[in-house]
């Protein structure tokens, strides 16, 4: 049992995993993590906002019951429906099968199969209002964050606002409070995680980062309430501020001062390479200004920063057995298909015989939805004067359609 | 009359068909359709639809 009273009218109902070092498949979480649940009480009216991992229901379950006793709660608000605060939705109503269960409008279509079950769903739209117990419940819709289905509530009498995944963290503490981090000397722990959650959740979605923190401007709040790691307060050691500051920082968008384009490449005995350097040329040729960086993937280490910092970039890889190399896949797959959506791109490559290097890259590229160009440019085995022509004008025609 | 494309999931609203589960009325414009719709089959906002 870990139940912490939050505010007059709050208490923090979730559970602990401290011992949790992977998350969703790809994310570490060195400082385990814990899913925050909450219940708001108002004049003999409660509210659930989130649920917890379907694994740890009957602790969460334990909590409601530890303040609540045999009264059912009359509503749980899903702020977003990723199964570690839904998973325990199915189970919850079964247990209270009267429960009202609040929902965005894209909320809705994902708890229905998430849960698979009839629910007393009721879905509300933007800055919608909500009489709870004669105090008012306010939600704001904050689609892509960062889920279509994101929103975040406000209870004005305690000035709280739940932001689910928004401001979060993996980082398993204990107290609930943020002020007890830097009294306990973790600050540099916590501050590595909750940047890594940033980067790894929000990072594809910026902008809407951004329209989130406008939306939540003009409300007066003292504590957030996440779902994940602590409690944000303005109290004497407390983060709110900072961690605000912080989203708005990482967030603002990045501008290259010239054109950037980096050409990335691999090869095997050089042919490709030598490609690399005609494209720049011809690139120069038509943006002089352009900042044209050759990147050699068996040498480099920061190729997936480069990619992401690009306006446009080419890629190269010899046919090996069939296939484009190793390094150039795995540059590939680091790539966030959110926020290089259109990123307009083209590849690249020597061959011998068979040559599916560039098809199958360019497929993989169209698969993320990145305007990657039809034709790629190839040449068997050693680039002739032809092709090192050929090469030249592959560059310009590149350079031309920016 | 014209049709938007949802580019999350690929789900196309049709002017001439409205949508009468969300009591949007058959030849409604898009630009008529509320601010705060949603794609029904993937949840999107409205500003993910392009014209198709
Ligand atoms: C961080 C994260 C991002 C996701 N993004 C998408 C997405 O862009 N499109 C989509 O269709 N589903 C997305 N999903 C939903 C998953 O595909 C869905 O939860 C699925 O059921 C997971 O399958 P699994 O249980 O086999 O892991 C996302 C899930 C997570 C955790
Ligand atoms: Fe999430
Ligand atoms: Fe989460």
């Amino acid at each position: 049992m870990s139940i912490k009273q939050i505010s007059e009218n709050v208490y923090s109902i979730g559970v602990l995993n401290p011992t949790l070092r992977i998350f969703d498949v790809i994310m570490k979480t060195d400082y385990g993590t814990s899913y925050n649940a909450y219940l708001i009480k108002n004049n003999g009216k409660s509210a659930l906002v989130e649920t917890v991992h379907a694994k740890f229901f009957d602790e969460y379950l334990e909590n409601i019951k530890s303040i609540l006793g045999d009264t059912p709660p009359d509503y749980l608000i899903m702020n977003h429906n990723e199964p570690d605060h839904s998973g325990s939705v199915a189970k919850l109503t079964e247990i209270y099968p009267d429960i009202i269960i609040i929902e965005s409008k894209a909320g809705a279509i994902y708890i229905k199969n998430i849960a698979n079950k009839e629910l007393n769903i009721k879905t509300v739209s933007d800055n919608e209002i909500f009489d709870f117990g004669g105090g008012e419940l306010k939600f704001i819709v904050a689609p892509f964050l960062h889920w279509p289905d994101s929103m975040f509530t406000y209870f004005a009498k305690d000035k709280i606002l739940f932001t689910c995944d928004f401001l979060g963290a993996h980082f398993c503490e204990p107290t609930a409070f943020d002020y007890n981090i830097k009294k306990e000397d973790y600050e540099a722990e916590y501050n590595g995680a909750f940047v890594y959650y940033y980067n790894a959740i929000f990072g594809p979605f910026k902008p809407y980062v951004l329209s989130g923190l406008d939306k939540i401007k003009d409300i007066d709040f003292e504590t957030a309430c996440p779902s994940h790691g602590p409690v944000l307060t303005k109290k004497d050691g407390g983060n709110l501020d900072c961690a605000i500051k912080a989203y708005a920082e990482m967030s603002a968008p990045h501008k290259n001062e010239a054109t950037y384009i980096p050409i990335f490449y691999c090869t095997a005995y050089g042919n490709t390479g030598i490609l690399a350097e005609n494209i720049k040329t011809g690139i120069k040729e038509i943006i002089p200004g352009a900042d044209v960086n050759i990147i050699n993937l068996n040498m480099a280490d920061s190729a997936s920063a480069q990619l992401h910092l690009s306006d446009a970039f080419l890629i190269g890889s010899p046919t090996i057995n069939r296939d484009a190399v190793a390094p150039v896949w795995e540059l590939i797959n680091t790539i966030d298909a959110v926020s290089m959506r259109d990123r307009p791109c083209a590849v690249f490559g020597s061959y011998g015989w068979s040559g599916e290097g560039c098809s199958n890259l360019i497929a993989r590229l169209k698969g993320l939805k990145l305007k990657v160009s039809e034709n790629p440019l190839r040449c068997q085995f050693v680039p002739s004067q032809d092709d090192l022509d050929a090469a030249i004008e592959y560059g310009r025609e590149f350079a031309k359609s920016l | 009359m014209d049709k938007y494309i949802c580019t999350l999931c690929g789900y196309e609203y049709a002017e001439e068909a409205g949508l009468s589960e969300e009591g949007i009325e058959p030849g409604t414009k898009w630009e008529d359709v509320p601010e705060d719709f949603v794609c029904p089959a993937c949840g999107a906002p409205k500003d993910m639809f392009v014209k198709s």
